[in-house]
Protein backbone atom coordinates (compact mmCIF):
# COMPACT_ATOMS: atom_id res chain seq x y z
CA UNK A 1 0.00 0.00 0.00
CA UNK A 2 1.27 3.42 -0.97
CA UNK A 3 1.80 5.75 1.91
CA UNK A 4 0.48 9.21 1.17
CA UNK A 5 1.45 11.09 3.73
CA UNK A 6 5.11 12.22 2.89
CA UNK A 7 3.59 13.09 -0.84
CA UNK A 8 1.17 15.07 1.17
CA UNK A 9 3.86 16.95 3.40
CA UNK A 10 6.08 17.46 0.11
CA UNK A 11 3.08 19.21 -1.88
CA UNK A 12 2.78 21.12 1.20
CA UNK A 13 5.96 22.25 1.56
CA UNK A 14 6.96 22.95 -1.91
CA UNK A 15 3.94 25.29 -2.30
CA UNK A 16 5.11 27.17 0.61
CA UNK A 17 9.03 27.18 -0.70
CA UNK A 18 7.30 28.50 -3.77
CA UNK A 19 6.62 31.86 -2.32
CA UNK A 20 10.33 32.68 -1.69
CA UNK A 21 11.38 30.70 -4.85
CA UNK A 22 9.10 31.37 -8.00
CA UNK A 23 6.35 33.99 -6.60
CA UNK A 24 2.81 34.13 -4.46
CA UNK A 25 0.32 31.82 -6.14
CA UNK A 26 -2.66 30.00 -5.96
CA UNK A 27 -1.07 27.23 -4.86
CA UNK A 28 1.09 28.83 -2.33
CA UNK A 29 -2.12 30.44 -0.65
CA UNK A 30 -3.80 27.16 -0.97
CA UNK A 31 -0.96 26.04 1.31
CA UNK A 32 -0.65 28.64 3.86
CA UNK A 33 -4.46 28.90 4.32
CA UNK A 34 -4.42 25.44 4.87
CA UNK A 35 -1.99 25.65 7.37
CA UNK A 36 -3.75 28.12 9.15
CA UNK A 37 -7.04 26.49 9.32
CA UNK A 38 -5.44 23.48 10.62
CA UNK A 39 -3.45 24.94 13.12
CA UNK A 40 -6.66 27.41 14.50
CA UNK A 41 -8.67 24.47 14.02
CA UNK A 42 -6.58 21.86 16.34
CA UNK A 43 -5.89 24.56 19.17
CA UNK A 44 -9.70 24.80 19.53
CA UNK A 45 -10.72 21.41 19.98
CA UNK A 46 -6.98 21.87 22.77
CA UNK A 47 -8.88 24.92 24.52
CA UNK A 48 -12.23 23.57 24.95
CA UNK A 49 -10.66 20.14 26.08
CA UNK A 50 -8.47 22.16 28.12
CA UNK A 51 -11.28 23.64 29.80
CA UNK A 52 -13.27 20.27 30.32
CA UNK A 53 -10.58 18.69 31.87
CA UNK A 54 -9.47 21.63 34.31
CA UNK A 55 -12.83 23.35 35.16
CA UNK A 56 -16.46 21.53 33.66
CA UNK A 57 -14.95 17.82 35.21
CA UNK A 58 -14.40 19.38 38.50
CA UNK A 59 -17.31 21.50 38.96
CA UNK A 60 -19.43 18.18 37.75
CA UNK A 61 -17.78 16.68 40.45
CA UNK A 62 -19.11 18.87 42.88
CA UNK A 63 -15.92 21.36 43.26
CA UNK A 64 -18.04 24.56 42.89
CA UNK A 65 -15.15 26.41 43.50
CA UNK A 66 -14.15 26.35 39.31
CA UNK A 67 -17.54 28.04 38.77
CA UNK A 68 -14.90 31.56 39.36
CA UNK A 69 -12.44 30.59 36.43
CA UNK A 70 -15.29 29.92 34.44
CA UNK A 71 -17.28 32.87 35.18
CA UNK A 72 -13.49 35.50 34.27
CA UNK A 73 -13.15 33.40 31.46
CA UNK A 74 -16.54 33.87 29.93
CA UNK A 75 -16.06 37.83 31.18
CA UNK A 76 -13.40 37.98 28.72
CA UNK A 77 -15.84 37.91 25.71
CA UNK A 78 -18.13 40.95 27.36
CA UNK A 79 -15.61 43.14 25.67
CA UNK A 80 -17.41 42.87 22.54
CA UNK A 81 -20.08 44.54 24.37
CA UNK A 82 -20.12 48.63 24.98
CA UNK A 83 -21.99 48.65 28.12
CA UNK A 84 -20.21 45.72 29.44
CA UNK A 85 -16.73 46.54 28.24
CA UNK A 86 -15.38 47.04 32.10
CA UNK A 87 -16.28 44.05 32.91
CA UNK A 88 -13.79 42.21 30.60
CA UNK A 89 -11.04 44.25 32.40
CA UNK A 90 -11.31 42.17 35.92
CA UNK A 91 -10.66 38.75 34.53
CA UNK A 92 -7.67 40.80 32.57
CA UNK A 93 -6.23 42.47 35.67
CA UNK A 94 -6.51 39.21 37.58
CA UNK A 95 -4.32 38.00 34.70
CA UNK A 96 -1.82 40.38 34.84
CA UNK A 97 -1.51 40.57 38.86
CA UNK A 98 -1.38 36.80 39.14
CA UNK A 99 1.13 36.66 36.04
CA UNK A 100 3.32 39.87 37.77
CA UNK A 101 3.55 38.30 41.11
CA UNK A 102 4.40 34.88 39.94
CA UNK A 103 7.07 36.77 37.85
CA UNK A 104 8.36 38.49 40.43
CA UNK A 105 8.62 35.13 42.64
CA UNK A 106 10.46 33.46 40.26
CA UNK A 107 12.75 36.54 38.43
CA UNK A 108 14.09 37.50 41.89
CA UNK A 109 15.83 33.30 42.29
CA UNK A 110 16.67 32.76 38.77
CA UNK A 111 17.89 35.91 36.74
CA UNK A 112 19.07 37.64 39.99
CA UNK A 113 20.45 36.02 43.00
CA UNK A 114 21.47 32.59 40.92
CA UNK A 115 23.34 34.47 38.66
CA UNK A 116 25.21 36.93 41.12
CA UNK A 117 25.84 33.86 43.18
CA UNK A 118 27.42 31.90 40.30
CA UNK A 119 29.22 35.04 39.22
CA UNK A 120 30.54 35.50 42.33
CA UNK A 121 31.69 32.11 43.04
CA UNK A 122 32.94 31.59 39.93
CA UNK A 123 36.25 29.99 39.91
CA UNK A 124 38.93 31.99 37.60
CA UNK A 125 42.10 30.09 38.41
CA UNK A 126 42.05 26.15 37.47
CA UNK A 127 43.83 23.92 35.40
CA UNK A 128 41.94 24.51 32.00
CA UNK A 129 43.46 27.93 30.36
CA UNK A 130 39.80 27.91 28.34
CA UNK A 131 37.95 27.76 31.21
CA UNK A 132 40.11 30.90 32.63
CA UNK A 133 39.57 32.81 29.63
CA UNK A 134 35.80 32.16 29.75
CA UNK A 135 35.27 33.21 33.03
CA UNK A 136 37.41 36.06 33.26
CA UNK A 137 35.91 37.18 30.66
CA UNK A 138 32.15 36.49 31.86
CA UNK A 139 33.49 38.52 34.84
CA UNK A 140 34.49 41.64 32.78
CA UNK A 141 32.11 41.78 30.80
CA UNK A 142 29.42 41.48 34.10
CA UNK A 143 31.09 44.45 35.37
CA UNK A 144 31.42 46.70 31.96
CA UNK A 145 28.06 46.01 31.30
CA UNK A 146 26.69 46.75 34.64
CA UNK A 147 28.94 50.04 34.13
CA UNK A 148 27.16 50.61 30.86
CA UNK A 149 23.23 50.88 32.66
CA UNK A 150 24.20 53.02 35.63
CA UNK A 151 23.04 56.41 34.05
CA UNK A 152 22.71 58.80 37.33
CA UNK A 153 26.72 60.18 36.87
CA UNK A 154 28.26 57.73 34.36
CA UNK A 155 26.08 59.32 31.30
CA UNK A 156 28.25 62.21 31.76
CA UNK A 157 31.14 60.93 31.66
CA UNK A 158 34.07 63.17 29.76
CA UNK A 159 35.13 61.78 26.32
CA UNK A 160 38.43 60.32 26.08
CA UNK A 161 37.81 59.17 29.94
CA UNK A 162 38.84 55.94 31.11
CA UNK A 163 34.75 55.71 32.22
CA UNK A 164 33.74 56.98 28.16
CA UNK A 165 36.13 53.90 26.91
CA UNK A 166 34.84 51.12 29.04
CA UNK A 167 31.37 52.21 28.29
CA UNK A 168 32.42 52.20 24.38
CA UNK A 169 33.40 48.58 25.36
CA UNK A 170 30.56 47.54 27.20
CA UNK A 171 28.31 48.78 24.20
CA UNK A 172 30.46 46.16 21.68
CA UNK A 173 29.71 43.49 24.30
CA UNK A 174 26.26 44.17 23.98
CA UNK A 175 26.42 44.57 20.08
CA UNK A 176 28.00 41.01 20.34
CA UNK A 177 25.68 39.21 22.71
CA UNK A 178 22.79 40.41 20.22
CA UNK A 179 24.89 38.86 17.36
CA UNK A 180 25.14 36.11 19.41
CA UNK A 181 21.37 35.88 19.60
CA UNK A 182 21.05 36.77 15.45
CA UNK A 183 23.18 33.62 14.62
CA UNK A 184 21.05 31.75 16.96
CA UNK A 185 17.88 32.93 14.90
CA UNK A 186 19.84 32.29 11.75
CA UNK A 187 20.99 28.69 12.77
CA UNK A 188 17.53 27.84 13.81
CA UNK A 189 15.99 28.97 11.06
CA UNK A 190 18.33 27.21 8.79
CA UNK A 191 17.60 24.39 10.64
CA UNK A 192 14.19 24.71 9.77
CA UNK A 193 14.65 24.38 6.07
CA UNK A 194 17.50 21.55 5.94
CA UNK A 195 14.70 19.65 8.08
CA UNK A 196 11.76 20.29 5.40
CA UNK A 197 14.30 19.78 2.67
CA UNK A 198 15.10 16.25 4.29
CA UNK A 199 11.43 15.47 3.97
CA UNK A 200 11.26 16.34 0.53
CA UNK A 201 14.04 14.38 -0.35
CA UNK A 202 12.86 11.33 1.72
CA UNK A 203 9.71 12.22 -0.16
CA UNK A 204 10.67 11.66 -3.42
CA UNK A 205 13.23 8.80 -2.41
CA UNK A 206 16.70 10.92 -2.67
CA UNK A 207 17.09 9.72 1.35
CA UNK A 208 16.01 6.61 3.09
CA UNK A 209 13.39 7.19 5.64
CA UNK B 1 11.03 41.13 -7.36
CA UNK B 2 14.56 42.42 -8.62
CA UNK B 3 12.90 44.67 -11.55
CA UNK B 4 14.64 48.37 -11.11
CA UNK B 5 14.02 51.04 -13.62
CA UNK B 6 17.70 52.25 -13.46
CA UNK B 7 20.54 49.63 -14.58
CA UNK B 8 23.32 49.08 -12.14
CA UNK B 9 26.44 50.56 -13.64
CA UNK B 10 28.74 48.68 -11.06
CA UNK B 11 29.12 44.94 -10.32
CA UNK B 12 29.05 45.68 -6.55
CA UNK B 13 25.53 47.32 -7.37
CA UNK B 14 24.15 44.24 -9.71
CA UNK B 15 25.17 41.98 -6.47
CA UNK B 16 23.29 44.64 -4.65
CA UNK B 17 20.48 44.28 -6.86
CA UNK B 18 20.34 40.44 -7.41
CA UNK B 19 17.25 38.55 -7.27
CA UNK B 20 16.88 37.12 -3.78
CA UNK B 21 14.98 34.18 -5.22
CA UNK B 22 18.91 33.36 -6.70
CA UNK B 23 20.41 33.26 -2.66
CA UNK B 24 17.02 31.25 -1.94
CA UNK B 25 17.69 28.49 -4.82
CA UNK B 26 21.79 28.52 -3.92
CA UNK B 27 20.74 27.75 0.00
CA UNK B 28 18.61 25.26 -1.21
CA UNK B 29 21.60 23.45 -3.36
CA UNK B 30 24.23 23.79 -0.55
CA UNK B 31 21.89 21.73 1.79
CA UNK B 32 21.06 19.51 -0.82
CA UNK B 33 24.30 18.38 -1.88
CA UNK B 34 25.44 17.29 1.65
CA UNK B 35 22.35 15.20 1.90
CA UNK B 36 23.43 13.30 -0.89
CA UNK B 37 27.41 13.24 -0.27
CA UNK B 38 27.50 13.85 3.49
CA UNK B 39 31.24 15.46 4.03
CA UNK B 40 31.77 13.57 7.59
CA UNK B 41 32.77 16.64 9.45
CA UNK B 42 34.05 16.38 13.15
CA UNK B 43 31.43 16.57 16.03
CA UNK B 44 32.53 17.54 19.43
CA UNK B 45 30.74 16.77 22.33
CA UNK B 46 29.65 20.16 24.27
CA UNK B 47 29.95 20.28 28.09
CA UNK B 48 25.70 20.94 28.14
CA UNK B 49 25.46 17.88 26.15
CA UNK B 50 27.74 15.73 28.05
CA UNK B 51 26.31 17.28 31.12
CA UNK B 52 22.59 16.52 30.01
CA UNK B 53 23.86 12.71 29.30
CA UNK B 54 25.35 12.20 32.73
CA UNK B 55 22.57 13.75 34.94
CA UNK B 56 20.42 11.07 33.81
CA UNK B 57 22.35 8.44 33.46
CA UNK B 58 23.49 9.39 37.42
CA UNK B 59 19.70 8.85 38.73
CA UNK B 60 18.50 5.85 40.12
CA UNK B 61 15.84 3.16 38.58
CA UNK B 62 12.55 4.26 39.87
CA UNK B 63 13.11 8.02 39.77
CA UNK B 64 10.77 10.02 38.63
CA UNK B 65 11.11 12.58 35.46
CA UNK B 66 8.48 15.18 34.79
CA UNK B 67 8.82 15.30 31.50
CA UNK B 68 7.39 18.35 29.71
CA UNK B 69 6.50 18.49 25.66
CA UNK B 70 6.40 22.14 25.14
CA UNK B 71 6.92 22.52 21.42
CA UNK B 72 5.24 21.18 18.67
CA UNK B 73 5.60 20.13 14.89
CA UNK B 74 6.76 23.38 14.22
CA UNK B 75 10.12 23.22 15.81
CA UNK B 76 10.67 19.89 14.99
CA UNK B 77 13.68 20.25 12.82
CA UNK B 78 15.16 21.46 15.66
CA UNK B 79 13.58 19.67 18.62
CA UNK B 80 14.00 16.40 17.00
CA UNK B 81 17.32 14.97 16.64
CA UNK B 82 17.56 15.58 20.22
CA UNK B 83 13.99 14.51 21.37
CA UNK B 84 14.50 11.12 19.56
CA UNK B 85 17.94 11.16 20.79
CA UNK B 86 16.59 11.38 24.43
CA UNK B 87 13.86 8.89 24.02
CA UNK B 88 16.46 6.26 22.56
CA UNK B 89 18.41 6.68 25.63
CA UNK B 90 15.58 6.52 28.04
CA UNK B 91 14.10 3.69 26.70
CA UNK B 92 17.08 1.70 25.66
CA UNK B 93 20.14 3.17 26.71
CA UNK B 94 19.39 3.33 30.64
CA UNK B 95 17.40 0.12 31.17
CA UNK B 96 20.43 -1.39 29.17
CA UNK B 97 23.10 0.34 31.26
CA UNK B 98 21.30 -0.01 34.99
CA UNK B 99 20.33 -3.50 34.55
CA UNK B 100 16.77 -3.28 33.04
CA UNK B 101 15.86 -0.62 35.57
CA UNK B 102 13.67 2.04 34.25
CA UNK B 103 12.88 5.48 35.33
CA UNK B 104 9.65 6.56 35.89
CA UNK B 105 7.96 8.87 33.54
CA UNK B 106 4.82 11.65 34.06
CA UNK B 107 4.98 13.52 30.54
CA UNK B 108 2.40 16.90 30.40
CA UNK B 109 2.35 19.67 27.49
CA UNK B 110 2.70 22.75 29.27
CA UNK B 111 2.92 25.43 26.97
CA UNK B 112 2.20 23.85 23.33
CA UNK B 113 -0.96 22.65 22.93
CA UNK B 114 0.64 21.10 19.73
CA UNK B 115 3.09 19.33 22.38
CA UNK B 116 0.26 16.13 21.89
CA UNK B 117 1.16 15.81 18.29
CA UNK B 118 5.27 15.24 19.52
CA UNK B 119 4.03 12.49 22.00
CA UNK B 120 1.94 10.60 19.49
CA UNK B 121 4.50 11.18 16.86
CA UNK B 122 7.88 10.52 18.93
CA UNK B 123 7.57 9.94 22.44
CA UNK B 124 4.64 6.93 22.46
CA UNK B 125 5.85 5.01 19.90
CA UNK B 126 9.07 4.87 21.46
CA UNK B 127 8.15 4.04 24.52
CA UNK B 128 5.75 1.29 23.35
CA UNK B 129 8.70 -0.23 21.10
CA UNK B 130 10.77 -0.50 23.82
CA UNK B 131 7.64 -2.00 26.44
CA UNK B 132 7.28 0.11 29.03
CA UNK B 133 3.85 -0.19 29.67
CA UNK B 134 1.26 2.68 30.38
CA UNK B 135 0.40 3.21 33.32
CA UNK B 136 3.59 1.65 35.57
CA UNK B 137 5.92 2.62 33.82
CA UNK B 138 4.45 6.21 32.24
CA UNK B 139 1.67 8.43 32.25
CA UNK B 140 0.56 10.88 29.93
CA UNK B 141 -1.83 13.66 30.92
CA UNK B 142 -1.95 16.19 27.64
CA UNK B 143 -1.66 19.65 27.19
CA UNK B 144 -2.64 21.55 30.17
CA UNK B 145 -3.49 25.13 30.22
CA UNK B 146 -2.13 27.84 32.13
CA UNK B 147 1.68 28.23 31.47
CA UNK B 148 4.04 29.39 34.31
CA UNK B 149 0.74 29.31 36.16
CA UNK B 150 0.38 25.46 36.01
CA UNK B 151 3.79 25.33 36.31
CA UNK B 152 4.38 27.17 39.44
CA UNK B 153 0.82 25.20 40.91
CA UNK B 154 2.53 21.74 39.55
CA UNK B 155 5.45 22.10 41.95
CA UNK B 156 3.18 22.86 45.11
CA UNK B 157 0.43 20.17 44.26
CA UNK B 158 0.76 17.46 41.37
CA UNK B 159 -2.59 15.58 42.18
CA UNK B 160 -4.53 18.94 42.23
CA UNK B 161 -3.51 19.47 38.78
CA UNK B 162 -2.96 15.95 37.24
CA UNK B 163 -6.15 15.08 38.58
CA UNK B 164 -6.36 12.36 35.52
CA UNK B 165 -4.48 11.37 32.80
CA UNK B 166 -5.20 11.98 29.20
CA UNK B 167 -7.84 9.41 29.04
CA UNK B 168 -9.14 10.03 32.13
CA UNK B 169 -8.30 7.39 34.23
CA UNK B 170 -7.46 9.24 37.86
CA UNK B 171 -3.85 9.68 38.91
CA UNK B 172 -4.49 7.54 41.78
CA UNK B 173 -4.74 4.46 39.69
CA UNK B 174 -1.51 5.17 37.74
CA UNK B 175 0.87 3.14 39.74
CA UNK B 176 3.44 5.23 38.26
CA UNK B 177 2.54 8.19 39.91
CA UNK B 178 2.60 6.20 43.54
CA UNK B 179 3.90 8.89 45.69
CA UNK B 180 4.17 11.36 43.45
CA UNK B 181 2.29 14.96 45.40
CA UNK B 182 4.99 17.72 44.85
CA UNK B 183 8.65 19.00 43.40
CA UNK B 184 9.91 16.95 46.23
CA UNK B 185 9.19 13.53 44.64
CA UNK B 186 10.43 14.63 41.39
CA UNK B 187 14.05 13.66 40.44
CA UNK B 188 14.37 15.88 37.41
CA UNK B 189 12.26 17.65 34.51
CA UNK B 190 12.93 17.75 31.19
CA UNK B 191 11.50 20.12 28.68
CA UNK B 192 10.83 19.83 25.03
CA UNK B 193 10.97 23.47 24.54
CA UNK B 194 10.05 26.29 21.95
CA UNK B 195 8.17 28.40 23.90
CA UNK B 196 10.50 29.58 26.62
CA UNK B 197 9.18 26.78 29.41
CA UNK B 198 12.42 25.75 30.50
CA UNK B 199 12.65 29.37 31.88
CA UNK B 200 9.30 28.65 34.16
CA UNK B 201 10.67 25.50 35.06
CA UNK B 202 13.71 27.03 36.67
CA UNK B 203 11.87 29.70 37.75
CA UNK B 204 9.47 27.95 39.54
CA UNK B 205 11.21 24.30 40.32
CA UNK B 206 14.64 24.95 40.11
CA UNK B 207 14.54 27.42 43.04
CA UNK B 208 13.08 24.87 45.23
CA UNK B 209 15.87 22.74 44.10
CA UNK B 210 14.93 20.02 41.35
CA UNK B 211 17.24 19.99 37.99
CA UNK B 212 16.15 20.81 35.12
CA UNK B 213 16.92 19.64 31.54
CA UNK B 214 16.18 21.15 28.28
CA UNK B 215 16.04 20.50 24.47
CA UNK B 216 15.14 23.47 23.08
CA UNK B 217 15.32 25.65 19.70
CA UNK B 218 18.70 27.76 18.79
CA UNK B 219 17.03 30.66 19.70
CA UNK B 220 16.95 29.97 23.13
CA UNK B 221 20.26 28.78 23.98
CA UNK B 222 21.93 32.16 24.64
CA UNK B 223 19.59 32.74 27.05
CA UNK B 224 19.79 28.70 28.94
CA UNK B 225 23.71 29.05 28.62
CA UNK B 226 23.63 31.98 32.16
CA UNK B 227 21.27 29.20 34.01
CA UNK B 228 23.72 26.26 32.70
CA UNK B 229 26.69 28.26 34.16
CA UNK B 230 25.21 28.99 37.50
CA UNK B 231 23.87 25.05 37.79
CA UNK B 232 20.20 25.94 37.46
CA UNK B 233 19.82 23.83 34.19
CA UNK B 234 21.47 20.67 34.51
CA UNK B 235 21.99 20.21 30.81
CA UNK B 236 21.24 21.95 26.91
CA UNK B 237 20.37 20.02 24.16
CA UNK B 238 20.79 22.70 21.84
CA UNK B 239 18.75 22.44 18.28
CA UNK B 240 19.69 19.78 15.85
CA UNK B 241 23.61 20.22 16.54
CA UNK B 242 22.76 19.42 20.15
CA UNK B 243 20.82 16.23 19.03
CA UNK B 244 23.84 15.09 17.09
CA UNK B 245 25.84 14.79 19.76
CA UNK B 246 23.73 13.48 21.66
CA UNK B 247 23.02 10.55 18.98
CA UNK B 248 26.61 10.15 19.33
CA UNK B 249 26.80 9.79 22.51
CA UNK B 250 23.42 7.30 22.92
CA UNK B 251 25.35 5.41 19.71
CA UNK B 252 22.49 6.00 17.24
CA UNK B 253 23.48 8.68 14.76
CA UNK B 254 20.34 10.13 13.21
CA UNK B 255 18.66 12.99 11.95
CA UNK B 256 20.60 15.38 13.55
CA UNK B 257 24.21 14.11 12.30
CA UNK B 258 23.11 13.81 8.62
CA UNK B 259 21.61 17.86 9.33
CA UNK B 260 24.93 18.59 10.91
CA UNK B 261 26.76 19.13 7.78
CA UNK B 262 24.03 21.28 5.81
CA UNK B 263 24.16 23.13 8.64
CA UNK B 264 27.70 23.86 8.25
CA UNK B 265 27.81 24.50 4.17
CA UNK B 266 24.38 26.36 4.64
CA UNK B 267 26.49 28.97 7.39
CA UNK B 268 28.91 28.94 4.89
CA UNK B 269 27.24 30.53 2.31
CA UNK B 270 25.29 33.13 4.62
CA UNK B 271 28.63 34.09 5.47
CA UNK B 272 30.10 34.55 2.18
CA UNK B 273 26.58 36.36 1.27
CA UNK B 274 27.31 38.60 4.45
CA UNK B 275 30.77 39.40 3.24
CA UNK B 276 30.09 39.90 -0.47
CA UNK B 277 27.79 42.64 0.45
CA UNK B 278 29.87 44.21 2.54
CA UNK B 279 32.65 44.52 0.09
CA UNK B 280 30.23 45.94 -2.13
CA UNK B 281 29.24 48.87 0.60
CA UNK B 282 32.39 49.45 1.22
CA UNK B 283 33.17 49.36 -2.44
CA UNK B 284 31.00 51.87 -2.91
CA UNK B 285 31.51 54.04 -0.17
CA UNK B 286 35.16 54.61 -0.97
CA UNK B 287 35.67 53.89 -4.60
CA UNK B 288 33.84 56.72 -6.56
CA UNK B 289 33.95 54.80 -9.66
CA UNK B 290 31.38 52.09 -8.24
CA UNK B 291 28.90 54.65 -8.12
CA UNK B 292 28.85 56.40 -4.37
CA UNK B 293 25.67 57.59 -3.51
Amino acid sequence: MVDYIPLWHAFLIIGVFSYALWRESPYFRFCEHAFIASALGYAVVMAAKAIITTAIYPLSKGEVIYIVPLVLGFALYLRFGKSTLWISRWPIAIIVGVGMALGMRGVLFAYLLSQVQATATMSIVTKDPLTNFNSGLMLLTTILILMFFIFTFLREAIPGSAISRARFVSRCLIMLTLGAFFGSITMARLTLIAGQIRKLMIAFGLLPA
Amino acid sequence: MGTESKKPRSVWERLEHMDPRISYWLLIFVIVVPFLRPLGLPISISKETQSFYNTLDALRPGSVVLFDISSGPAAYGEIGPGSIAMMEYVTVVYPGRHEGGRLRIAIVSGGEAEGAIMYEAYARPRLEKAGFQYGADYAWFGFIAGGETMVARLADSIPSLLRNDFFGTTIDKLPVMKGVSNYKDVSVVIVWDSVDATAWYVRHWGAKGVRVGTVCVAVEIPAYITFYRSGEVFGIIGSSRGGAELELLVGKPGVGVATTDTLSTSHLLVIILIIVVHIGLLARKYLPSTGKR
